[in-house]
């Protein structure tokens, strides 16, 4: 069983392409039945944001969020090596 | 990223819920900071096995300058790479299959927004506890043995 995946939390869906392993979390994620596949993978990962009193997070996209990290956040996930 | 305002008031957290294959232990990356001028902010984080209280990893107050970003353990990292080079991951025993990071100062009084921008979870080892109840037959007697 291999579980392997990197959430990029960004404010819209097409900002950037997700490289393998990777999906995007946007605030507006907060029904507890989301889930979305990552990139390369099979099958869909089950997450949400859950609101706690009352407010839901905000979101910005920026341009060194780590779905814009290519050769930088990404690198990590080359041969399924060890996390730092 | 995804942010809450730490002034937002007391009791106002987001929970980031994800659902975990199975329990076990998991190597957990964050990285939380706002690249963007005008981006210094203040980091708040708690990370919990499902429901439980006890976290498993926090911080509180971190403050991050612009375009630097706190890894797991609440060192900050000047730009993305230094954090991709230096960062260092934990790694946390699940007994749920729920990982809950909350965010967020939860007081009215915080400065700045907690910032998030990129969490990997990556499964390490499926917890030995985590098949299916085992049951033994002898003389007619069924004998449930606990996982």
């Amino acid at each position: 069983m291999a579980f392997n995946v990197g959430f990029d939390f960004r404010l819209t869906s097409g900002f950037v392409t997700d490289p393998t392993n990777y999906t995007y979390v946007l605030a507006s994620d907060t029904s507890s039945s989301n889930s979305r596949t990552p990139v390369g993978q099979s099958s869909p990962v089950s997450f949400y944001w859950q609101n706690v009193g009352g407010t839901n997070p905000s979101a910005r996209d920026r341009r060194r969020d780590c779905s814009m990290r290519g050769d930088e956040f990404h690198q990590q996930f080359r041969g399924h090596g060890p996390l730092r | 990223m995804n942010f809450i305002n730490n002034f937002a008031g007391t009791g106002l957290f987001d929970d980031f819920t994800l659902t975990l294959p199975t329990a076990g232990s998991y190597s957990v990356a964050l990285a939380m900071g706002d690249p963007t001028t005008g981006g210094a902010q203040n980091q708040y984080f708690s990370l919990f096995d499902g429901s439980n209280t006890t976290a498993l990893a926090s911080a509180t107050n971190v403050s991050t300058a612009v375009d630097h970003f706190m890894d797991i353990k609440g060192t900050v990292w000047n730009t993305g790479a230094t954090w991709l080079a230096n960062n260092v991951a934990g790694t946390y025993t699940f007994t749920t299959t729920t990982l809950r990071l909350r965010i967020g100062s939860g007081i009215t009084s915080g400065s700045n927004s907690s910032t998030i921008a990129c969490l990997i979870v990556q499964l390490l080892a499926a917890s030995s506890n985590a098949g299916p109840t085992v049951l033994m037959h002898r003389r007619n007697q069924l004998f449930y043995i606990p996982t």
